[in-house]
C-alpha cells in the first residue's frame, strides 16, 4: 500500500529511521573483556612461573589464548545470530582486528630473530594501535585514552634497556598495557548503559 | 522554480526502508520488518520496486534453517537519497 506524504512528513520518517543503526557498546566491550583478560592471566601467570624458575613458563599462553579464542568464537557465534544489521562501525572493527591479528603474528614469527622482551614491547604498541584506533571509531574517550598509555609504554619499553633487554620486565609491561587499555576501557565499555550513532 | 521530489522516495514506506539502509552497511529483512512496523506482504512489494530501480541490491542466502534476505543500499540509491534529502530542504524552507 503505498502512503505518500507531505514535506514535514518526510523530515519525520527520516529523523524516525535514521536512528536505527545504532552500536551496541555492550556487545562491543565482551571481547575487550575477554581478551584483554586471557592475555593479562597469561602474562601474570606467567611472571609467577618465572619467578619460580619453571621451565615450561610460556605454556600458560597457550592455555589462556585457546581460552580466550573458544570463548570469542561463542560469543560472537551468539552475537552474529542475534544481528539483524551491520553498521558501518562493524565494518571498520572487523577490518581493524584482521589487519591487528596478521601484525601480532608478524611479530611473534620475528620474536626467534628479535628476542621474546623486545617483540612483547612491539605488541605493546600494537595493543595501543588497536585501542586507539577502535576507541576512535567507537567514538569512546576511555579506550582512545587506553591506547595512548600503551603507545607510551610502548615508547618507554623501547628507550629504556632494562625492558627491552629483560623478558620479566617486558612481560610486567605487557599486563601493564592490557590493564589500561584493555581491562579498564573494557569495563568502562560495559557500564556505558547506551548505545550510539553507528 | 523547486525540484521533483522522487516519487520512488516520496512515500512513505520506501523512504523509511532506504533511510534505515542510508545508516547501516547491511539490513535484514526482519530488522526492516521490526524498524517499519510494515507487513511482510507490504515490504517484499517496496523492496522489489527500489531493488528494480538500482536503489538497493538484495541478497539471499539460507541461515541454519531459514532464509536470511539481505538488503543493501547501492551508490545510485543514496544518490538519490541525498538528492530528495536536498530538493526535501528546499520545500521546507520555502514553507518557513
Amino acid at each position: 500500500m503505498e502512503t505518500t506524504m507531505n514535506e514535514n512528513e518526510s523530515l519525520e520518517v527520516i529523523r524516525k529511521m535514521i536512528n536505527q543503526g545504532k552500536v551496541n557498546f555492550k556487545e562491543q566491550s565482551i571481547f575487550y573483556l575477554i581478551w584483554g583478560w586471557a592475555a593479562f592471566s597469561a602474562g601474570i601467570i606467567e611472571y609467577v612461573l618465572l619467578q619460580l624458575e619453571y621451565a615450561y613458563h610460556p605454556i600458560t599462553w597457550a592455555i589462556c589464548m585457546t581460552i580466550g579464542g573458544i570463548a570469542s568464537g561463542i560469543v560472537g557465534a551468539k552475537q552474529g545470530k542475534k544481528r539483524k544489521f551491520v553498521t558501518f562501525t562493524d565494518g571498520a572493527m572487523k577490518y581493524l582486528w584482521i589487519g591487528f591479528i596478521v601484525y601480532l603474528f608478524i611479530v611473534l614469527f620475528m620474536s626467534t630473530s628479535i628476542g621474546w622482551a623486545a617483540s612483547y614491547v612491539l605488541i605493546v604498541g600494537l595493543y595501543g594501535l588497536g585501542t586507539f584506533v577502535s576507541g576512535g571509531i567507537l567514538q569512546f574517550k576511555p579506550l582512545i585514552i587506553g591506547g595512548i598509555s600503551s603507545l607510551v609504554l610502548a615508547l618507554a619499553g623501547g628507550l629504556f634497556s632494562s625492558v627491552f633487554d629483560s623478558f620479566s620486565n617486558a612481560l610486567l609491561l605487557l599486563c601493564l598495557s592490557l590493564l589500561v587499555s584493555y581491562l579498564i576501557p573494557g569495563y568502562m565499555l560495559r557500564s556505558k548503559n547506551f548505545t550510539n550513532a553507528a | 522554480m523547486l525540484p521533483d521530489l522522487d516519487p520512488l522516495l516520496h512515500s512513505q514506506l520506501r523512504l523509511q526502508i532506504i533511510t534505515i539502509l542510508v545508516g547501516v552497511q547491511s539490513a535484514d529483512f526482519n530488522h526492516i520488518m521490526e524498524s517499519t512496523g510494515a507487513t511482510r506482504g507490504n515490504i517484499s512489494v517496496q523492496l522489489k520496486k527500489l531493488s528494480d530501480a538500482g536503489y538497493i541490491t538484495i541478497t539471499k542466502s539460507f541461515g541454519k534453517s531459514y532464509p536470511v534476505t539481505n538488503c543493501e543500499i547501492s551508490n545510485k540509491g543514496r544518490l538519490a537519497f541525498e538528492k530528495y534529502v536536498e530538493a526535501l530542504s528546499k520545500y521546507i524552507n520555502l514553507n518557513k
